[in-house]
């Protein structure tokens, strides 16, 4: 009950911020942008993929930007979370209150990774208006998408494990934000390197679920890297000094 | 003027800024002689050539803007936090001459990073074996466009920072206007409207077509957004309240 109070808290202090809009409207101008794209190029793409249906064209033509970004889009939403509590002393002021700091942390990382899937889950149905709105003339293949954007939710929790962590325990945004958009970056890097695709920054790029044999990687690193690195990070909130 | 320049320089010593906008390049010039080396056997170009377009892909349509968004986002945070403006703008110091020192600090730290990304190419591209004919003059034609053409999104970006004081906003806006830029730039007309996408134009110009109609006019928007945006926000600087 205690736990869901605060989860409920949280929220309320972000509801009327930027983090809304950023949700929105990232996955809605990402759409868009898909939209001019096979507006404009669909019968030159479809040449160049004549066995993929249209859906799958639109999925293959995205995923890429999309998972660069996405990473990018969790650093910040993880960024912004933690950005009150640095201004006014809030973590003085909430830790004060009779709650627990396992309940604080975990709130906040499952606000995050709500917020994130919430960001897929978006980005899915934009994906359907757009292909609806360019005509397709195939039926959607509910079950391929669905499966992208749970790979992606599994794929955010690696990311928001850290990301949480990272913008919890510097007080600047700016560094978290830093450390977050260097490791998107080198996402590309990541994954072509045996060891290091492992690394959660990387973990959206094997999410797509057109011709791809990788997807237990998204998989494997999500579900590991993600409990871990949110227990570590947990005990270390537990320990720490509130300045 | 040279004064302030220097606190303003001093000001920014402390945040470590300079590791992250030295470091973070490293990731594309990394992944970029990765992909040279791995396919050495299909490049039948120039090794230099491939090598720069290897590296160069991502830089300009992402990790460049970004990048500028957060230098820029530091240099006014320095002074958003603890009400360092009202401290520094009590003192007997021009208003103008503060918004020009903090810009041109700005500005400095992306020329270090741009010079960090061109030795490394250089670098990755020596240690890769492309030999020893290292084509300067193109590098830094490329680096030298890359920045003239970017310097609209600086002025917006500084100014934005500079006018609010949450941290989100700059980094949002960077962040959302760096997604399309590439799509967009690999458009016939829209490019024109969108100056994130100029340096992506100039730095990857031999791969995307522009006449020389449309080289004019960007220079013109260029000149005409540059000084626009900074007289605006100069003139806004200098009339604000600073509460």
């Amino acid at each position: 009950m205690n736990f869901m109070r605060v989860l409920y808290t949280e929220w309320l202090k972000q509801r009327r911020g930027l983090l809304p809009w950023i949700v929105v409207g990232g996955p809605l101008m990402f759409a868009g942008m898909m939209w001019v794209d096979l507006y404009l190029r669909y019968s030159y793409l479809s040449g160049r993929h004549p066995n993929l249906s249209s859906w799958e064209l639109l999925m293959q033509e995205g995923f890429m930007i999309w998972a660069l970004f996405y990473p990018i889009g969790i650093t910040l939403i993880a960024a912004l979370v933690h950005y009150r509590e640095y201004t006014d002393q809030g973590w003085k002021h909430l830790l004060a209150l009779p709650v627990t700091r396992l309940s604080v942390y975990t709130a906040k990382w499952l606000l995050i990774w709500l917020l994130s899937c919430s960001a897929a889950g978006l980005l899915l149905i934009f994906m359907y208006m757009t292909g609806i709105i360019l005509h397709f003339s195939e039926p959607f293949p509910l079950g391929q998408y669905i499966r992208y954007g749970i790979n992606l939710c599994i794929a955010a929790l690696g990311v928001v494990s850290l990301q949480h962590w990272l913008s919890s325990r510097l007080a600047n945004p700016l560094y978290g934000m830093a450390i977050g958009f260097s490791g998107s970056m080198g996402a590309l890097f990541f994954a072509q390197s045996e060891m290091m695709r492992f690394v959660p920054y990387a973990s959206a790029l094997f999410t797509m679920t057109v011709d791809n044999e990788d997807q237990w990687l998204a998989i494997t690193t999500g579900l590991v890297a993600g409990p871990l690195l949110l227990i570590a990070g947990l005990v270390e909130f537990r320990q720490r000094d509130i300045h | 003027m040279i004064r302030l320049f220097q606190y303003e320089l001093q000001k920014m010593r402390r945040t470590r800024l300079l590791w992250l906008v030295a470091i973070a390049p490293l990731f594309m010039v990394f992944q970029g002689v990765q992909n040279f080396i791995r396919y050495r056997q299909i490049w039948t170009r120039e090794a230099w050539e491939v090598i720069m377009e290897q590296t160069f892909i991502f830089y300009p349509s992402f990790l460049y803007p970004l990048l500028i968004a957060v230098i820029m986002a530091m240099v006014a945070r320095v002074d958003h936090v603890q009400g360092g403006w009202k401290y520094m703008l009590a003192r007997p110091v021009s208003r103008s001459d503060v918004y020009i020192a903090k810009l041109a600090v700005g500005i400095l730290y992306i020329l270090i990073s741009m010079l960090a990304f061109g030795s490394s190419v250089v670098l990755g591209g020596l240690v890769a074996g492309a030999g020893s004919s290292i084509p300067w003059e193109e590098i830094f034609r490329k680096m030298a466009g890359c920045f003239l053409a970017s310097l609209p999104v600086i002025m917006i970006q500084y100014e934005i920072s500079v006018r609010f004081n949450h941290v989100g906003i700059p980094l949002a806006l960077g962040i959302i206007m760096s997604v399309p830029s590439i799509l967009v730039a690999n458009s016939e007309q829209f490019w024109l409207l969108d100056p994130w996408t100029y340096p992506v134009v100039l730095m990857l110009g031999s791969r995307l077509g522009m006449d020389n109609g449309q080289a004019g006019m960007m220079n013109i928007v260029i000149v005409m957004l540059t000084l626009l945006v900074f007289l605006i926000g100069i003139m806004g600087f200098r009339r604000r309240d600073i509460v």
